[in-house]
Formats: structure tokens, sequence, C-alpha cells
């Protein structure tokens, strides 16, 4: 029988918790602990909501498994994992729900990475490209959106109250964002008036690293061929 | 909420204010009094790390600034030192800035007056140096025949003899260069 063609050594094939934990930013992990440290009140609400919402032979299986799986002598599969992230979320204060939102949207956002090259004296009219590069940067966290599939499996990140801790969480984001962008541009400056005072073989690198993105900026002098190049143009 | 409860929210729970404009101020005012209620502790610990990581933010700023100085005057002063004719350098630095990390790499290769006169500091050198600084550099041309110079010159001395055989054509033809030179040099200082 002819060996799978995607079945590489070198392609580990990812467990279906691995992708669970992946799509909802690795909180399962988090969530997880928490339930295990639930007090006897806490845990009775636990048992009931999950009673509620799937079913009372789910619920009693849960309460009798759930001492082996705290002690870890049971596993659970990702079916419980699953349920466990519906459900405790709504039982915990709302400090330590907006943790763990803030490190839900953290872990699944795309940082961008952009690479801009500054030559003195010829492509310094770059310089509005980039901050407009550190503008769409900074709107970013206000336009980041978690995934359906974590929306379906975190239904409570769609109550109001997780709504509106996004906003705050995005424009505290925004304001950091705007801050180390002000900070790069006079750094850009004050970097650009270094090469210039060094010999010609100087090139500056500044690594710009904002909560979205990374922006490498190099500058340098210009090159002979670009020097010809600038002359027979403007020729 | 209006801007100016939330203000006063946030002074009792942040003791600074927010500045008026911002995305956080809007966002603030724009929550209902029991968002607020709720939000409050954590938008004051937002503010507080906003304000924080400004202030840290000027610190770097002006830590860097001042290892940037200090780094460009290192490298004028190896520029300036005594070295041997075939010398390389390579300096580089690493500042930790206020919004990532700078790099700046010099990198200086060897000349031909250097190798011809056997020491950077030779009378000459420093003659030729300034007469490059003060007019080649000055002009396009002159600008091409340097990078030229620097691209050539080390790759060109670093091939086995040469140094030796074009000391004594090279030599003579600096030495006029320097005597036509040195009066214009003492002149401008």
């Amino acid at each position: 029988m002819p060996r799978p063609y995607y079945r590489h050594y070198w392609y580990p094939q990812q467990s279906e918790r691995d992708v669970l934990s992946e799509d909802i930013g690795g909180i399962d992990h988090e969530i997880i602990d928490f339930l295990f440290s639930f007090d006897r009140i806490r845990l009775a609400s636990f048992f009931d909501a999950y009673e509620e919402q799937f079913g009372c032979s789910a619920a009693n299986y849960a309460r009798q498994a759930f001492e082996a799986w705290k002690t870890r002598t049971k596993k659970y599969n990702v079916k419980t994992v699953q349920k466990f992230v519906k459900i405790v979320p709504l039982l915990l204060t709302y400090e330590q729900r907006y943790d763990l939102l803030n490190k839900l949207y953290q872990n699944t956002r795309r940082v961008e990475t952009h690479r801009f090259t500054l030559v003195l004296g010829h492509s310094e009219h770059q310089l509005p490209q980039l901050e407009e590069l550190f503008r769409h940067l900074s709107t970013k966290p206000a336009a980041h959106q978690l995934s359906s599939r974590a929306r379906s499996i975190l239904e409570w990140v769609s109550n109001h109250d997780c709504e509106q801790a996004r906003k705050l969480m995005a424009a505290v984001e925004t304001e950091h964002s705007a801050l180390l962008a002000r900070a790069a541009l006079a750094e850009i400056d004050r970097l650009r008036d270094a090469i210039r005072a060094l010999a010609s073989s100087a090139v500056g690198t500044h690594e710009i690293r904002l909560p979205y993105g990374t922006i490498l900026v190099e500058i340098r002098h210009a090159t002979i061929g670009e020097r010809i190049g600038r002359f027979l143009g403007s020729c | 909420m209006s801007t100016e409860s939330t203000q006063i929210v946030l002074r009792q729970f942040v003791g600074g204010q927010i500045p008026a404009g911002t995305v956080l101020a809007k966002v603030l005012s724009e929550l209902s009094p029991s968002d607020i209620e709720r939000l409050r502790g954590k938008a004051a610990e937002g503010v507080l790390t906003i304000e924080l990581e400004s202030m840290a933010a000027a610190g770097r700023f002006h830590a860097s600034s001042a290892d940037i100085r200090e780094f460009i005057e290192i490298v004028k002063a190896i520029e300036a030192s005594p070295r041997g004719p075939f010398d390389r350098t390579e300096i580089g630095g690493k500042f930790k800035t206020a919004s990532g990390e700078t790099t700046i790499k010099v990198r200086k290769g060897c000349f031909i007056a250097t190798a011809v006169y056997g020491s950077y500091d030779h009378p000459n050198v420093l003659i030729l140096r300034r007469f490059r600084d003060t007019f080649i550099e000055s002009f396009f041309l002159g600008r091409c025949f340097c990078s030229t110079y620097y691209f050539a010159a080390p790759r060109l001395l670093s091939l086995p003899c040469m140094a030796a055989i074009i000391r004594v054509p090279a030599k003579l033809v600096l030495d006029s260069l320097c005597t036509f030179l040195k009066p214009q040099d003492k002149s401008t200082g």
C-alpha cells in the first residue's frame, strides 16, 4: 500500500487539542487552571452551568470525573476542553476575564513586517510613506478581529462587557503605537543626522517594534551607481 | 458619560488627566456609567501604562542620543588615531531606543596615500584628507571619485606586491599634489 504523501516525518500532524489551542490564542491552559482553582461555591455554579448547557448526563459525568481530571489521572478530550472554555470565563471576576481577553487578543494578532531603505539625498521623500505606515499600524488594534472559529468557541467574547473591554484595550494599544511612532520618527531623524556626520561607508538601521508590526529602516549614503543614475536623470 | 465626568473618575484613580483628543479619551467618553464603573480600574491601568511608557520612552531617547553622540566621537577619534597603512576597521554600535533598536556600522578601508606615506598621521595624508573633506566631497563628480576610490583602493592594495609596485609612481603624484595644496592648506588653517 503506498504511503500517504502528506505523512512525512517533518510535517508532524497537529492534534485537535493543539489546533483548538492555536485558534483561541493558547488561553485554554489558563482557563483550565482557573477551573481547577475554583472554590466549592464557584465549582457548584460551574456544574450548574454545565448542566444547563450540555445536559444532565454530561454534567453528572463531569462531576464524577472532575477530581480525576484535576489530579491528571484522567485525560479530558478536546470536546470537554471546548466546554470548559465556553463556561469557565463566565464565572470569573470581571478583572480576570479582562486579562484573559487581553491575552486572547495579544496572542491572536498578526504582526506585519516592513522594510524601508532611505538613501541620503535620494529617497528621503519616502518619509511620508513611512508616516502613512505608522498610521496604518496604529489603526490596526481597532480593526483586529478574532477568527470566526474563535468567536464560535468563545461565545462570551461577544458579550457587551467584553466588547467594551476590547474597545478600551484597542484604545490603549493605539495610544501606545502612536507614542512609539512619534519616538521612531524623531529617532529616524537622529539616525539620519548621525549617518550624515559619519563617513560614506556608514550604514544605520533602526528597528521599530510596534504592537502590530515591525519596521526595519535602513539609512545609508548613495552608492556611485545611484549618484550617476541621478545625475543622468537630472540631465 | 461626559468627558468631564470621565476625567473626574480617572483623576480619583490615576491622579492624572487623559489628554483631550486622544483615542483613549474618546473611547472613555463613549462608555456608559455602568461600563465605566466596571472598567475604571483597567482604564486607570491603561492610562498609567501609557504615562509610564511615555516617561520611559523620553528617558531612553535621551540616553540613546547621548550614546550615539559618544559613538560618533569615538569613530572620529579612531579615524584620527595613528593606524598602520593596511588597517581595516569596522566599528559598530547597537543602541536601545524608545521605539526599538538602532544599529550603526562604519567601515574604514586602507588608503593608497596612507600606504604610500606609511602612516595615517603623516602631514601629507592630513593635507590630502582635508582636501577630500573640503573640496572633493563638495561637488558631484568629486563624490563619485571618492566612492570609486573607497571601493577600489582596499581591493587594489590587497593584491600581492601591489603596495610596493604603486608606491613610487603614487608618491610622485601625491607629493606634487601636496606641494600644490600645502600653501592653500596653511591659509585655510
